[in-house]
């Protein structure tokens, strides 16, 4: 029986050519079934090559010595072990006459496919089989996997006009490969017609650009797919399209010698990238080679860099000399390994030796360094770590505060702010997909089901975000370091457990494998209590408006109330007949009433005179904090009211109405030195959601004159210090973010703001070019003479016309506004000398007609009326309202 | 050069009335020979019935009449625009004055 055998191997050594069982049967004269049977032993023995294809063809092993000297997968762990016949199979696959044979190669996740296939690249080259200028082009499918249309498009080019913004033929990555190798990982993914098209390609060499229907494409590349063992029926499809398939072998599949290479390569390359010696337990090492992690090699990989990562912080903090890492440090998954050391092989005791407890990895040499892809060659987590310690040891740090302690809780606060702050902020839909919002609901009913705790729509909406900017981050292989993970994991034991079954759920629906800082984040979305703004009320402070007058008070607390849409603040009113004594008293009993409710101090708004000197009275008095401020106008009050509803400090709330007055006069001193203006866009990675934002406003936005800075929002105050800086160089109109922020009086938008027309349109009037308030004033010199400050009438006319607009939510044909604030200008003047008397025509019907308008810019003007102690005619009103309505644009 | 008339119209033709006076001191000191004035929306058709009116400027804030008023002055060919809003922000006469000039044909 062996003769026959050694017949068929002495034939398919004499040839080149592949050959079908049939084929072999014929040829040397065998029954057809035994020729099949004897293949396949000679195959599984590894003496010669089957080619996977309909029909099966066999072939002989091409034998490597005889061609180079390679070096191409000899720095491969296992490459002389567990990977010797997946090595002899790629390398046929390359060297198959004429161009290699497409080749799919199967392994679960981190078993290293992608660098495998930049293997069989480089043994190309090496072999001379391609030039040393072929392409290879790496691509995951998995990256345009919601997008069929895109991600066909980017594989097999696009065709001009074959859909809205294929402005241009483009090449896909099949044409930009020619004459190389194409990459295709999670090749699963492919959209049935993506997998058509390539099989098309495979089998006759030609495929077709999207849109193009016409003339076929030719190139000649070759085709590696990689997945990870799919459903048997989709692994079926491919493999019977594609010729030649290779399995790399799971973790537990490879030698414990491989496991200590894999381990102490890694450790060695980090030690290499950070320039530093690092010093492992023997117990972590054991850990490490014996643990059973679900991702293979590649969360070997992570979970050794999470450690080195915290080894670095460590490091970094305490001034060590080297990078210490102790078993301590392990994620738990990985201290579980040490529980198999006893039925561990003896060759691990030839690998560690047992009597040192301590092996250092010292940055000599690079050797395994193979990929340069490697996502583990990514050195942001080191960078940032390293920036957060210079950050806060350039300020000033107590001694006896430990850096490492301070770090985490850094990272503790920032996660709070991050939550409290998002959910804050309302996001359209739009800006959450909706395999997002469907995955978040999904896994609220596991969390609400395990933990029996509801969770609101704010609290579901922030972990929305934040999902959807970790799977980005995962995808990216971005890392992000938990340094508090062990501490969560106890202290939220049951929260974390939670947080793992989600994570599982997350990485089936996103194919995915999330790390275990990842998780950690995840538990604390979980811990962090989003119910009612807590507390909020014993923190506001309270305005108080006092002024002359029979009901000047109320009605300016009312017209700000009425347009702030709220119910804050306290207004007395002081007729001329009443004596200041009874004045104060009121105001003390009212304040001495209610004084537990004002531990965060009050605010007085007055008018003139006495009035003014309540504030140090009631503080000597009650001992609460009060500050006062005189010459009070409506839009003042607004800003108080404001700025108190929403939680701000007293000295805050002072300082900027102070400044609001300030910057009145100042405006008129203010000439010709403009800075450029610009708009910020933020958000917390300054790319994703400040990227959505970015395009939509750019389209309202004369790009020319405005600047749109897009910016990160990690820390507030940072973020501060980020404004002030710009504000040297420009004039900030606008915020517009994903985090609530006010700050030197910018206007912030939401994101959810941004895509709604109203405020949009709001921005972009913020922006408009504006006639400068002091050229209005100047020009108007000598014209107005009983109004007294006439840029004080022009400042309070300007905001007035703005608050109408907002109110009415329109936007007016530019320059219409300016009309109206001089129309105005010379109403209140004449209606100062006399009446002015005019007719609206048919006012009645008008007035029914435009009922709401009418009553916006009636309520507007009180504030007018009230100043000027003038009386605002009907009729004049509706010739507003009609300059308004008829004036809107589009 | 034959006298040019000008007429602004705003809502209650206060506003522009201040324009008016500016405009008229640009053209005397160019030595333009002009009537120019100002009058409310609701006058403007008994002065366009009694004048000879070369150009008709509208004040920004009442630019939804220029429909209006293109249609009533179509036969006459006077030409209608509204005033550009830096030039009567800050009450431009020269400008304005030039503008109106030009818009004649």
């Amino acid at each position: 029986m062996a003769s026959r055998k050694e017949t068929i191997l002495q034939f398919l050594a004499e040839n080149e050519a592949a050959f079908t069982a049939a084929e072999i049967a014929e040829q040397l004269d065998l029954d057809r079934a035994n020729a099949s049977r004897y293949l396949n032993e000679l195959y599984k023995s590894g003496e010669i090559n089957k080619i996977n294809g309909r029909p099966v063809r066999y072939q002989k092993l091409i034998v490597m010595e005889s061609i180079i000297e390679e070096e191409a997968f000899s720095k491969l762990i296992g490459s002389d072990a567990s990977l010797k016949m997946m090595i002899q199979q790629a390398k046929a696959a390359i060297l198959y006459p004429p161009n290699g044979l497409h080749t799919m190669i199967l392994g679960k996740t981190g078993t290293g496919k992608s660098l495998f296939a930049e293997c069989m690249y480089k043994f190309a080259v090496e072999s001379n089989t391609l030039n040393d200028e072929a392409p290879f082009i790496s691509f995951n499918c998995a990256d345009y996997a919601q997008n069929p249309q895109l991600l066909y498009g980017h594989i097999f080019g696009v065709k001009k006009g074959s859909f809205t913004g294929a402005t241009e033929d483009r090449d896909g990555l099949l044409k930009k490969a020619n004459g190389g190798i194409l990459f295709l990982d999670e090749i699963h993914r492919l959209p049935p017609e993506g997998q058509e098209a390539l099989f098309t390609f495979i089998d006759k060499g030609e495929f077709r650009p999207l849109g193009e229907s016409g003339t076929v494409t030719q190139v000649s590349v070759q085709i590696i797919g990689a997945t990870t063992e799919g459903t048997e029926s989709l692994l079926s499809t491919f493999k019977r399209r594609i010729p030649m398939t290779i399995t790399l072998p799971p973790l537990s599949e490879r030698t414990i010698e491989e496991r200590y290479d894999l381990v102490t390569t890694f450790l060695q390359q980090e030690a290499y990238r950070l320039g530093q010696k690092i010093v492992v337990e023997r117990e972590v090492l054991s850990a490490f080679m014996l643990y059973q992690p679900e991702g293979n090699i590649g969360q070997i990989q992570r979970d050794l860099k999470l450690v080195c990562a915290k080894a670095f912080l460590h490091y970094r903090t305490q001034n060590h000399d080297h990078l210490q890492i102790s078993q301590k440090d392990l994620p738990l998954q990985v201290q579980k390994g040490l529980l198999f050391i006893k039925e561990a092989p003896e060759s691990m005791e030839r690998l560690i030796d047992m009597k040192k407890s301590n092996f250092s990895f010292l940055p000599a040499s690079q050797e395994r360094i193979l990929s340069e892809t490697d996502p583990a060659a990514d050195m942001r987590v080191y960078t940032a770590i390293d920036q957060k310690v210079n950050e806060i040891s350039q300020g000033e740090v107590p001694d006896n505060i430990e850096l490492e302690t301070l770090l985490q809780s850094d990272m503790e606060e920032y996660f709070r702010e991050y939550v409290e702050k998002l959910s804050m902020t309302d996001i359209h839909q739009e800006i959450i997909p909706q395999e997002i919002s469907r995955l978040t609901d999904k896994l609220y009913d596991v969390i609400e089901e395990r933990l029996s705790r509801k969770y609101d729509g704010k609290a579901r909406f922030a972990f929305a975000l934040h999902l959807q900017s970790m799977i980005e981050r995962v995808k990216e292989h971005r890392n992000i370091v938990h340094p508090d993970l062990n501490d969560v994991r106890k202290r939220y034991s049951k929260e974390f457990q939670v947080a793992i079954e989600l994570s599982g759920i997350i990485e089936e629906e996103f194919n995915i494998e999330l790390p275990f800082d990842e998780i950690g984040f995840i538990t604390m979305f979980l811990t962090i209590e989003l119910g009612e703004t807590p507390n909020q009320k014993e923190h506001m402070v309270e305005v108080f408006v006092l002024m002359h007058g029979n009901s000047t008070a109320t009605s300016m607390l009312e017209t700000a109330q009425e347009l702030l849409d709220m119910k804050y603040g306290y207004a007395l009113n002081m007729p001329l007949t009443m004596e200041v004594q009874k004045m104060y008293e009121q105001l003390r009993k009212l304040v001495l009433e209610n004084q537990a409710q004002y531990t965060s101090g009050i605010l007085l708004l007055t008018d003139m005179g006495s009035l003014t000197s309540f504030g140090n009275m009631i503080y000597e008095e009650t001992g609460i904090r009060t500050k006062a401020l005189s010459m009070v106008s409506t839009p003042i009050v607004l800003e108080a009211v404001r700025m108190a509803s929403i939680g701000r400090s007293l000295e805050d709330i002072y300082q900027t109405c102070q400044s609001n007055f300030e910057n009145m006069t100042r405006q008129m001193i203010q000439t010709d030195d403009k800075k450029p203006q610009a708009i910020l866009v933020t958000c917390f990675t300054g790319e994703g959601v400040a990227a959505h934002i970015y395009n939509r406003i750019k389209l309202n936005i004369n790009e020319n004159k405005v600047k749109i800075i897009q910016l990160q929002f990690l820390h507030r105050e940072a973020f501060k210090k980020k404004i002030d800086d710009l504000m040297e160089e420009y004039e900030i109109k606008a915020i517009v973010g994903t985090v609530e922020f006010n700050y030197q009086n910018i206007p912030f938008f939401s994101a959810y703001d941004i895509f709604e027309n109203e405020k949009l349109n709001l921005l972009r009037r913020i922006v408009d070019e504006e006639v400068p308030v002091e050229q209005i004033v100047s020009s108007l010199e000598g014209q107005l003479v009983h109004v007294g400050s006439v840029q004080k009438l022009i400042l309070l006319l300007q905001k007035m016309v703005h608050e109408i607009q907002s109110q009415m939510q329109t936007i007016l044909e530019p320059g219409v506004d300016i009309g109206i604030i001089l129309h105005l200008a010379f109403l209140v003047e004449r209606l100062k000398t006399g009446n002015f008397d005019r007719h609206f025509p048919e006012r009645e019907a008008y007035q029914k007609q435009h009922r709401l308008e009418m009553d916006i810019v009636k309520t507007a003007m009180l504030k007018l009326e009230k100043e000027y102690r003038i009386h605002i005619p009907t009729d004049e009103i509706a010739f507003v309202v009609q300059m308004l309505v008829n004036n809107q644009m589009n | 050069m034959s006298k040019k008339t000008i007429m602004l119209v705003c809502s209650a033709g206060m506003s522009t009335s201040l324009l008016v006076t500016k405009m008229q001191k640009a053209a005397e000191e160019k030595g333009i020979e002009t009537d120019i004035f100002a009058v409310s929306a609701s006058e403007a058709d008994t002065h366009l019935a009694e004048k000879d009116v070369n150009v008709l400027l509208l004040g920004p804030q009442v630019r939804f009449m220029k429909d209006q008023f293109d249609k009533k002055v179509a036969d006459k060919g006077i030409p209608v625009d509204v005033i550009n809003m830096a030039d009567y922000g800050t009450m431009n006469g020269e400008k304005v004055l030039d503008t109106a000039l030009g818009m004649i044909k």
